[in-house]
């Protein structure tokens, strides 16, 4: 049975509600709340509150900004909230324009669903990539760095700490706790995911752990693209 | 609490408008820019916004 526009309002509500919460935890000087939610029928999208970018702090000056967008629409069975497209992107404030970006879409065709684009130069490799008849040799960010696939690609909090720990932006104390527990969050419910993508191989797991685990009857079948597409 | 901003399919339409205004572009134009990878200042954010904009309106 397929879930009704209010539970998956509900169920959006609830992902807003900890997108801000571990935003407000962690960046120092962001809007109160600082996201906002656009819903068009079944779709929606958590976006910063002003609709652009969050803005970043080092030694509590504004040097760059930060952009999310997490686009969800109801999955395959109707019953749950997928995300289709999320986009963590830190923008140069000189230009406005991207530095690096985390994306990732659930329907990518030929390209990894999760990936990295950094925008930067470096003369060797485009070198490389003109030899090798790239069509972009000189524009770095034409790559798409594979990160992980659909189940393990990097979450919000990962670029939370990326930002905090290898760019050296401002932080709120105990801002760690606050990134740990939502990729727990994170990574148990991608768990459960992979386990509904190959029950049998979770159940083999759970068996030479001491639980007992009966299949049910029709055993369910794996669905591995996730696990097979980049 | 985010605010929570429910849009009609012509709210979506007046902000995609707004928002080709402001650049003074075509859909077509500025789609053309970012296969190119020749969006520069503003464009990236204003590309985003009406990216974001399509996911919502083809629900």
């Amino acid at each position: 049975m397929s879930a009704t526009p209010a539970d998956l309002h509900q169920q959006v509500e609830e992902f807003g509600r900890e997108t801000a919460g571990l935003l407000s935890a962690t960046l120092p000087n962001l809007p109160v709340p600082p996201v906002r939610i656009l819903v068009h029928e079944n779709r929606s999208i958590i976006l910063p509150a002003d609709g652009k970018s969050l803005p970043l702090y080092a030694g509590g000056q504004h040097l760059a900004d930060m952009k999310i967008s997490i686009a969800c629409e109801p999955d395959s069975s109707g019953k749950w909230l997928a995300v289709e497209e999320s986009t963590y992107n830190l923008l140069a404030l000189l230009d406005r324009t991207p530095v690096l970006r985390i994306h990732y879409m659930r329907n990518q065709g030929s390209r990894p669903s999760a990936h990295v684009h950094v925008h930067g130069h470096r003369g060797a490799l485009s070198h490389l990539l003109s030899q090798a008849g790239h069509d972009s040799p000189h524009d770095m960010s034409s790559l798409h760095i594979p990160v992980g696939g659909s189940r393990y690609r990097p979450c919000l909090e990962d670029f939370i700490q990326f930002l905090i720990c290898e760019c050296k932006f401002d932080s709120k104390d105990g801002w760690k706790a606050h990134v740990e527990e939502g990729r727990e969050r994170w990574r148990c419910r991608q768990a459960a995911a992979v386990t509904r993508d190959v029950p049998e191989e979770a159940a083999r797991v759970l068996r030479e752990l001491g639980y007992t685990v009966e299949a049910p009857n029709p055993v369910p079948q794996p669905r591995s693209i996730a696990l097979r597409s980049w | 609490m985010p605010e929570v901003q429910d849009l009609s399919l012509s709210d979506l339409e007046e902000r995609r408008r707004q928002i080709l205004d402001h650049l003074g572009m075509t859909y077509d134009e500025i789609a053309a820019k970012a296969a190119a990878r020749s969006l520069v200042g503003d464009e990236w954010a204003a590309w985003e916004a009406l990216r974001e904009i399509d996911f919502l309106r083809n629900g």
